[in-house]
């Protein structure tokens, strides 16, 4: 809540004055970032990256030089336990899947769903720059929504081609299910720049993008009826400005600027999942950045990580998917199977 | 050591035996023109130069052997009243004290006897005169008691504009902040910006930095203890002012003459009413509807008090202060709302009666309510989220003075405290997301002081004090539950404390002494805060058995010297201050992670230190006046959840603090002043590294507090044009000119780090590598002019 207390400060920041300045700030130690997920029936994966001083130059090759590859890491292992008990390893090994480079481990001979089950922890080790990494995270049981449907959306009248994903959830009658939902248009045609060919161009999105993560201390117990809004490009609930130029097609009569809309025809996958306590820290965080940005007044926070040794986070998702064509008053009545490239 | 206790004991005992016929004058003593009580009035017999000064309610008591004296009423600014008394039986004096006149040219700041800074045995205690608060320059001329605290010694603000009080490396809860005895918990308006007090309805404010008295307690810091005037009992008064942001009128009279008399001031902000203009609901010229109507803010606050004296031993005062902040943002297109209101209520019912002319007691009845709403509404979708603190109170204080080489005080003090620490309800579409019940914590907190003020000879004096505080928790178990089920309580979360307070004084000559002091305090309730500016959001929660109470010792030394008459007052003062169970939010912790229940596995909890040197240079009278402070100090904290384990700089710590504030009477009509303040800049945090998740970039702060912000410095002017001064007139105005900041300094209120994009209308992003970093230094409250009309008739 503290972000509207930012409208206030802004007013006052009218009458103010802001100026760039130079600061000297101690350099940062390399830490490796984690960003790894486990979840039922599929082989976990890992991408790592590094960190960088907040004041390096970014160019072309910042990005790529963010990454870890296979030979500056010991194995990556991961540990099935029962309780305290380990029942089960795998190692993981540098491999591409799409676009995507991950460590993950595409034996074919070992069943997922029997190592990667709902209510087992799982425990993450490595070696980099002669520093061990550890991590632990358990797989919860996975909640069902109860339905989902396609809604004309209310807030933005006289336009026909706006829609919600609506769903109605019930949240076990137990503190502590932590939720995360995830979202990525698997098609978006685009119509105005169209492709080579002249067809409309598929403008999908490369990876599920988090709309939201957080407790269920406010819905606990409860059955309710809840939005999934398109998350914004960086992830979160939407807070960017409309890209008018993107959906000009649409447009002419469209005199708004919110970013929330699904678009007639979309193909939407939902992934609605239950995380563990730490992920939930880490992932909050996360969207809390996305959409807040930091706010100068209060306490800087650091996402939470779970990592030891580093930072980001290793979680385990039991997790539920759906697939929602975007076409009005459409509903939903059974989950999606996805496949391993819906994972990402 | 019980030898030397036994010794001790021996020793006041023996104190208190007089051989020799004594008797007592005692009474109150009172301004002539207003009635009102007066505070630290020095009463002495010029024979022995024995004396007293009045209390809080303006009473005195002296005891004397049998035989002529001459009694000296003194008061700076009031006319010095002695009186030859013939002392044969107990009397009671009652004295009303004048306007000097010999000095009504000129300007005194001193709230005080003469040399009463060097006499007393209290150190590291300031009190403000009111009249001299308003003269100095205030931002949009706000007069505000706590921004003029700030420019004392030993006591900074929290930044730029902030009427935050930290105290000697204390942090804003550590301050035990009261109206007419009444907790104030949060007292600030418009975030921090301007004090809850209205100074035309204050008659004294008496801060405590150190060694505080046994009659205080639960805050480790320091003491802001604000008395309410009693409002005019000889004539019909009406004060008032009309400045930039707000207005104000004070009306007071008698009920009964001389005998009962009221006070009742108001303030408003009108920021909201003069923006109405710009956020109605739709353009009047193009018809078109305005998204934003109904936005706003304001805030208000009403102080009340009335006082009856039944008879010349038995008084009652009824006071009461109401003041809200409302703050309103709509966005009528979405249909989105947010309302936020917050403030303080308290009310003090008093009773003091003499029991005999060395026996004075008060006892209170005391209310007090803090609460926090914050109020979102959204077409089908409602959240109210709720906090707040109410205290029931009682407590009883007496002085008993047997003689003139004691001062006893003792008393008890009885809180309930009910917590409301983080509630929320709401609702989304027909589903009500509403606890059961609404969750409270409930404690009792308690306490029972001794103190005794000795004079030992005539170098010699020295105070000493116990204070045993309990605090019982009882989670969410009220006492009428708890009468019911007869549930015992937990054990556990009861504490039980002894709270030594000493302080000496070696009196070199007339005009100096050097002072020593030794205080121990705990505090049982604490603020937790996730912002670097204190906000309204910011919860109180009590101690529990995972809470500790936060515990402080503190020495301190000084030297207090007087040159010519009281003209010109000089100290410095030497502490060093130890804290323990400090409180901060975890790391990734969130306020609302708590959300209707206990916040006690939030929390993490460390030490702090600090330590420091102050000097006072002050100038009491004549046509220029004013003070020099000057502190340098340094405050660590050591938590091993926070900064990995590393001590790290407090938010406010501060190496060099000065600050100048003159006041001149240029001519009859015209006053001047100013005020120059340099501090060594804030710490804050900033991020040293910055990684990337789901192809996003986020930053990673390493060192708490690690970056010191530029220093801050600025100076203020202002001036006050009394036409016709000498003329007494039913109608009497003022016109008040302020200048804040006057040569525009650009001081740094806070520093951000932002990724830029390289390319205009270009989203730019670390994978296509067009992004820039860039650091940012925000700056308000330019320079400052301000117009401010008071009046009075």
């Amino acid at each position: 809540m503290n972000k509207y207390f930012i409208y206030f400060f802004t007013i006052s920041i009218l009458i103010s004055c802001r100026k760039e300045i130079t600061l000297n700030l101690a350099n940062a130690s390399e830490k490796v970032v984690v960003q790894g997920s486990i979840e039922p029936g599929f082989p976990p994966y890992v991408i790592l990256t590094r960190n960088q001083g907040y004041f390096d130059p970014i160019d072309s090759n910042t990005y790529n030089d963010l990454f870890i590859y296979e030979d500056e890491i010991s194995k990556i292992k991961v540990f099935k336990l029962d309780k305290t008990e380990i029942i089960d390893s795998i190692e993981l090994s540098y491999e591409m899947i799409g676009d995507i480079a991950v460590f993950t481990n595409l034996n074919l001979t070992i069943d997922w769903t029997t190592f990667s089950q709902e209510g087992f922890r799982y425990n993450l080790e490595f070696n980099w720059n002669e520093t061990l990494i550890t991590s632990t995270t358990t797989i919860p049981f996975s909640n069902p929504l109860d339905s989902i449907w396609v809604e004309e959306t209310d807030n933005i009248q006289d336009n026909k081609y706006n829609y919600d994903i609506n769903a109605i959830l019930t949240d076990p009658d137990s503190i502590g299910n932590n939720f995360l939902i995830r979202s990525k248009r698997l098609e978006h045609w685009i119509i105005d720049t169209l492709a080579s060919n002249g067809t409309p161009r598929n403008e999908n999105d490369n990876s599920l993008l988090l709309v939201d993560c957080g407790p269920d201390v406010l819905v606990n117990g409860e059955s309710f009826e809840t939005r999934f809004p398109r998350p914004s490009g960086q992830g979160g609930f939407p807070n960017g400005s409309y890209k008018s130029s993107r959906y000009k097609t649409f447009i002419d009569t469209y005199p708004y600027n919110i970013d929330s809309i699904l678009l007639p025809e979309d193909l939407v996958l939902i992934k609605f999942s239950q995380v563990d306590l730490a992920a939930m820290k880490f992932w909050r965080g996360v969207v809390r950045n996305s959409t807040a940005g930091n706010n100068p007044f209060s306490e800087p926070m650091n996402l939470s990580s779970n990592i030891k040794g580093g930072l980001g986070s290793w979680t385990g998702y039991g997790s539920r998917y759906y697939l929602v064509p975007i076409i009005k008053d459409t509903t939903i009545t059974t989950e999606y199977v996805p496949t391993i490239f819906d994972i990402f | 050591m019980s030898k030397n206790i036994f010794l001790l004991s021996l020793f006041l005992i023996c104190s208190f035996i007089s051989f020799s016929q004594t008797y007592t004058i005692s009474g109150y003593v009172q301004e002539e023109s207003n009635g009102e009580n007066l505070i630290g009035v020095s009463v002495f017999d010029k024979k022995t130069n024995k004396g007293s000064s009045t209390n809080q309610y303006g009473f005195y008591s002296i005891t004397l052997e049998k035989g002529k004296h001459n009694i000296v009423y003194s008061f700076i600014g009031l006319k010095t009243i002695e009186k030859e008394i013939n002392l044969e039986k107990d009397l009671r004096i009652n004295i009303s004290l004048i306007e000097n006149s010999t000095v009504i040219n000129e300007i005194q700041i001193t709230e005080e006897g003469l040399d009463q800074n060097v006499e007393k045995t209290s150190m590291s205690q300031v009190k403000l005169k009111i009249k001299n608060i308003k003269s100095i320059p205030a931002i949009l001329g706000e007069v505000d008691i706590l921004k003029a605290a700030q420019l004392l010694p030993g006591i900074s603000g929290g930044g730029e504009g902030s009427a935050g009080l930290y105290v000697r490396g204390g942090g804003p809860d550590q301050n035990l902040v009261l109206l007419d005895e009444a907790v104030v918990y949060n007292a600030a308006h418009l975030f921090g910006f301007f004090s809850v007090f209205n100074a035309d309805a204050i008659k004294d404010v008496n801060i405590i930095k150190g060694g505080m008295p046994a009659q205080y307690g639960g805050r480790l810091s320091s003491v802001l203890d604000i008395s309410m005037k009693d409002g005019n009992n000889k004539k019909y008064q009406v004060d008032g002012g009309i400045g930039l942001l707000s207005s104000r009128m004070t009306f007071q009279g008698p009920i009964k003459k001389n005998k009962s008399s009221f006070i009742i001031s108001g303030r408003r902000t009108y920021v909201d009413v003069l923006s109405k203009p710009f956020l109605n609901k739709e353009n009047k010229e193009t018809g078109e509807p305005n998204p934003f109507a109904g936005s706003g803010y304001y805030f208000y606050d009403l102080t009340t008090k009335i006082n009856y004296r039944i008879s010349d031993k038995d008084r009652i005062y009824l006071s009461g202060y109401f003041g809200r902040d409302v703050f309103n943002f709509s966005d009528n297109e979405s249909g989105f709302g947010i309302e936020i209101p917050w403030g303080n209520a308290t009310t003090s019912l008093r009773w003091n009666h003499l029991f005999n002319d060395k026996l004075f007691m008060n006892t209170s009845a005391i209310f007090t309510d803090y609460r926090f709403e914050f109020n979102i509404a959204q077409t089908d979708f409602e959240l109210k989220i709720f906090s707040g603190i109410n205290d029931w109170n009682h407590k009883t204080d007496f002085l008993y003075i047997p003689n003139t080489n004691h001062e006893i005080k003792f008393g008890s003090n009885f809180t309930y405290h009910i917590f409301t620490p983080g509630n929320a309800t709401g609702q989304a579409g027909e589903v009500d997301f509403s606890p059961d019940e609404i969750f409270k914590q409930y404690s009792n907190e308690g306490a029972l002081y001794i103190s005794d003020d000795i004079i030992l000879n005539d170098q010699f004096k020295m105070n000493i004090g116990l204070r045993y505080s309990s605090f019982q928790h009882s989670g969410d178990i009220n006492p009428i539950t708890f009468l019911k089920n007869e549930i015992r309580l937990d054990t556990n979360n009861n504490y039980r404390h002894i709270e030594p307070r000493i302080a000496l004084r070696y009196r070199l000559d007339l005009n100096s002494s050097i002072k020593a002091s030794y205080s121990e305090n705990y505090q049982y309730v604490h603020l937790a805060s996730t912002g670097a500016v204190s906000l309204p959001t910011d919860l109180w929660v009590p101690s529990s058995d995972i809470v500790k109470p936060k515990y402080s010792k503190q020495y301190a030394t000084g030297y207090f010297k007087n040159f010519k008459d009281n003209m010109y007052e000089t100290s410095l003062e030497l502490y060093y201050k130890e804290m323990e169970n400090l409180i901060e939010y975890k790391e990734g912790i969130l306020p609302e992670d708590n959300t209707n229940t206990s916040s006690d596995e939030s929390f993490t909890f460390g030490n702090g230190e600090s330590y420091g040197m102050e000097i006072l240079l002050k100038k009491n009278q004549g046509k220029t006046t004013g003070w020099i402070g000057y502190t340098l100090s340094k405050t660590t904290r050591y938590f091993d959840e926070v900064n990995d384990g590393t001590p790290y700089p407090a938010k406010y710590d501060r190496r060099h603090d000065i600050s100048l504030t003159l006041t001149h009477k240029l001519t009859d009509a015209w006053d001047l002043s100013s005020v120059f303040v340099y501090a060594t800049g804030n710490s804050i945090t900033l991020p040293s590294e910055r990684y990337v998740i789901d192809g996003n970039i986020y930053t990673e702060f390493t060192s708490r507090n690690g970056y010191r912000m530029m220093p801050y410095h600025r100076l203020d002017i202002g001036a006050t044009y009394t036409p016709n001064k000498k003329k007494k007139k039913r109608f009497e105005s003022s016109w008040n000119f302020s200048v804040y900041n006057i040569y525009n300094r650009k001081n740094p209120y806070f520093i951000y780090l932002g990724l830029e994009d390289n390319i205009e209308d270009q989203n730019g992003s670390i994978q296509d590598g067009n992004l820039t970093p860039k650091a940012y230094q925000v700056s308000i409250f330019p320079i400052l002019p301000s117009i401010t009309w008071n009046f009075n008739f």
